[in-house]
């Protein structure tokens, strides 16, 4: 018989790669995604047995992990700048330097990256990121649109024809 | 659109290389468990409790105060002795982790489950040197003990846990894989030295660096934690010692 420990060991071995990769698209930093995960993999085992009677065990992984570095965003808030523009005005302006989706996403404020995330790397549906976020739908709909339009305008002209195809 | 935009962060995704996940989850079971028992006992609490009545000398405990005796590596069976920890150079210790061998994944002799006594008296065994007191156990089958050792500095904690998780089947048979962990932001973790051994037995030592200092080096944490006779399961002689020494020992929490 499993006890909750070997449960924990299995499932935390079956999703850590997944959770590792929503942090570093949350954070762009494999490090720090990989604390980020390790946190959230310990929050998780305190709290496994409320965690077992979810109806989604990863969408309640990824609960964590995103408080777990929503939490790490406003630490760090105090001693560091948000990046709310690009840094480098010549990044945007080379043709030989084009802007991934992730450094666009980095643009975005730590909420609103989760939201897209969630929404269009985890495939949740708009109901779902709300839970998770524990923010009203209207909010996730609007944020949303809001975060589209902001990556439509970073994005380099290659990816921008993706998008309006 | 939508799929254009899955497809971009995927796209970006696979193009990095990510670093190999390593040991994430057992960090994170390590950790959590850890963390479950400091809550479980109200450990800070007990801690900041028990070092300001030794200030005071104000605290008999049922069992008393007992001189721990000097290692006598001569009197344990060749293969009881860990090796390593002997003759590994400090700077080995300066790593995150390192492999104690012992020459044999678990010490021979007939194995009976092991009680907080038994614990007891192995710590007595492999600890330097000092005046010990203030024995505590966890309560119900958790195998988590703790005691305070004065070696002329003054009294300071250690606590040791043992637990069986899955085996681990990539290590090599007869080595203990050591995890030494500073928490220099917060000195009531202080030190911790985590033993994981090829059979799933992961014995975790504390050593809370406040106030004061913690209460063994390095090394010697090492070789408390990597001694091949922790166990879920420990030797029968040092059961039934454990049984006739302590008897009764405070309940903690």
């Amino acid at each position: 018989m499993m006890t909750d420990d070997d449960e924990f060991a299995e499932f935390a071995n079956a999703h850590a790669e997944r959770l590792r990769n929503t942090a570093f698209m949350l954070c762009h930093d494999w490090h720090l995604a990989q604390d980020l995960t390790q946190t959230a993999l310990t929050k998780l085992f305190l709290s496994w047995r409320r965690a077992v009677q979810a109806d989604n065990l990863v969408a309640y992984a990824q609960k964590i992990l995103l408080r777990v570095w929503l939490d790490h965003r406003r630490r760090r808030s105090s001693t560091e700048s948000t990046p709310g523009v690009l840094h480098e005005p010549a990044y945007r302006e080379s043709h030989e330097l084009r802007l991934t989706m992730l450094d666009a996403l980095a643009q975005l404020p730590a909420r609103d990256r989760a939201i897209v995330i969630l929404r269009y790397f985890e495939d949740y549906s708009v109901e779902q990121v709300a839970d998770v976020l524990e923010l009203p739908v209207s909010i996730v709909k609007s944020q949303t649109r809001r975060s589209l339009t902001k990556l439509r305008e970073l994005l380099a002209a290659d990816q921008l024809a993706l998008f309006a195809g | 659109m939508t799929e254009d935009l899955r497809a971009l962060l995927r796209a970006d995704l696979y193009a990095e290389r990510p670093p190999p996940l390593g040991d994430v989850v057992g960090a994170a079971i390590r950790d959590g468990r850890r963390l479950r028992r400091k809550r479980r006992l109200g450990v800070f609490g007990t801690f900041a409790a028990m070092i300001a009545l030794a200030g005071v000398g104000a605290v008999v405990l049922r069992d008393g105060p007992v001189a721990v005796r000097p290692q006598a590596p001569a009197a344990l069976p060749p293969q009881n002795v860990p090796a390593a920890p002997a003759t590994a150079p400090m700077a080995a210790l300066k790593a995150r982790t390192l492999t104690v061998h012992s020459g044999t994944e678990r010490a021979d002799g007939n194995r009976t489950k092991a009680t907080s006594g038994a614990m007891l008296v192995l710590m007595l065994q492999l600890l330097p040197p000092g005046r010990t007191s203030h024995y505590g156990v966890a309560a119900d089958d958790d195998l988590h003990v703790q005691l305070s050792l004065d070696d002329g500095r003054g009294p300071a904690m250690i606590r040791v846990a043992v637990a069986r998780n899955a085996p681990v089947g990539d290590k090599p048979p007869g080595a203990a894989f050591v995890t030494i962990s500073e928490h220099s932001a917060d000195c009531r973790l202080g030190t911790t030295v985590d033993a994981q051994w090829p059979d799933g037995t992961l014995v975790e030592v504390d050593l809370p660096a406040c106030p004061g200092r913690p209460a063994l080096t390095p090394d010697e944490a090492v070789r408390l934690a990597a001694d091949p006779r922790w166990g879920v399961t420990m030797a029968e002689d040092l059961v039934a010692e454990g049984t006739q020494r302590f008897p009764a020992v405070p309940v903690l929490g």
